[in-house]
């Protein structure tokens, strides 16, 4: 092979290099131009479902604004005697407000669960047998159903007392109980 | 031949043996110089739109980011109004069957005649079902006349009775001992 041979081998190299060369940039191009319009298409669905996500969310605060003024409206009432001991305490210092009736009988069941829910998912029942004058346990049934408005009177029966007009009742008060929140995350 | 130019076709010297290649075969040399370098200018272009598409597609990864941010964001806060929803509806649910039963008790205490006696009253009702009250009355005196009186100051409340019952010991006797029992039902009309 004499230098004008090389030279042409040479040249040849150097065209075959130069066209895979701009081939190969031309080709990265295009791979870069597909992604940037995959990532172009899916920033797209991205933002789509963003708009829709916010629609329902409008949709979803909209519908629901009643109902959670509602709990607003409640869920004092029900935290305060939400546990055990204070729906107890309560419907105690409710029937201390009424010295003239006699409790005879007054006992507090052990939480049963509510069927189907899970934020008012328990409830205790406090039974009382007492007797008095009819006007003051009226007053008495009154008071519970005005003050301790989350309670729930499952069952009363009221007969005729003993003497004048005295009323034997047979009361049963259910009070709910609130799901225990979740424990606070270790820090 | 001296002279050297662009053209050079590198052929050494030495008598010329065959003719000279036609003058537009001169073009050439400049074709491959042009070739060169536009090879060079289209990888150089090629070089800059990739930075541009991969800035440009950085670009959109980072926005995509961001929205899938929002949308987390969004649904963390549908999910606060789903579980407030759900609790407000137990909650709903809870005090729709804390109906009031004074308003039955005084029904049918003010329902009772002068000269007639209730001997007791009795409601009640079950979680499974609380809109449903149960009620038993026992008159002692007054029989199913005053019946007749209680079932209209329970309609007037608003009340619906069904699976009504009525046990008496003597049946021609229109103002002895009964006992009625009923279930009562709120009529919604009524409430609102």
């Amino acid at each position: 092979m004499n230098s004008k041979h090389l030279a042409c081998v040479l040249l040849f190299v150097v065209m075959c290099a130069l066209t895979q060369g701009t081939l190969m940039l031309n080709q990265r191009w295009v791979t870069a131009m597909q992604s940037t319009s995959d990532a172009a298409a899916r920033h797209e669905t991205a933002m789509k479902e963003q708009s829709d996500t916010q629609t329902d969310l409008a949709k979803a605060r909209n519908d629901t604004a009643g109902h959670r003024k509602y709990l607003e409206m409640w869920r004092q009432n029900f935290e305060q005697s939400g546990t055990e001991s204070s729906a107890k305490n309560e419907f105690a210092r409710m029937l201390k407000r009424f010295p003239g009736l006699i409790p005879f009988l007054s006992q507090t069941s052990t939480p049963v669960e509510n069927k189907d829910m899970t934020y008012v998912n328990r409830r205790i029942s406090s039974n009382v047998k007492l007797e008095g004058d009819a006007e003051k346990t009226i007053l008495l049934l009154a008071s519970i159903e005005r003050e301790l408005p989350t309670s729930r009177i499952a069952m009363l029966e009221l007969r005729k007392g003993g003497k004048g007009n005295d009323v034997e009742l047979d009361l049963a008060v259910e009070f709910p109980l609130l799901a225990a929140p979740p424990p606070a995350p270790e820090k | 031949m001296n002279k050297t130019n662009m053209m050079h076709d590198l052929k050494p010297e030495r008598p010329e043996l065959a003719p000279p290649l036609p003058a537009v075969m001169m073009v050439l040399p400049v074709l491959f110089y042009l070739s060169a370098a536009g090879a060079m200018g289209l990888g150089a272009l090629f070089t800059v739109k990739t930075k541009q598409a991969q800035t440009d597609e950085q670009r959109e990864m980072d926005g995509e980011q961001e929205v899938r941010r929002m949308i987390a964001s969004l649904k963390q806060e549908q999910k606060v109004i789903d579980e407030t929803h759900g609790k407000a509806r137990e909650v709903e649910a809870w005090m729709d069957s804390t109906q009031p039963l004074m308003e039955i008790v005084s029904a049918v205490i003010n329902s009772v005649k002068t000269g007639n006696t209730l001997s007791s009253l009795r409601l009640s009702r079950t979680a499974e079902n609380p809109e449903h009250i149960e009620m038993r009355v026992q008159i002692n005196s007054g029989g199913t006349g005053q019946k007749e009186e209680t079932v209209q100051a329970l309609v007037k409340e608003g009340y619906q009775t069904f699976k009504d019952d009525l046990i008496t010991h003597n049946k021609n006797d229109r103002f002895g001992d009964v006992t009625y029992t009923a279930t009562l039902v709120k009529n919604k009309a009524s409430e609102e």
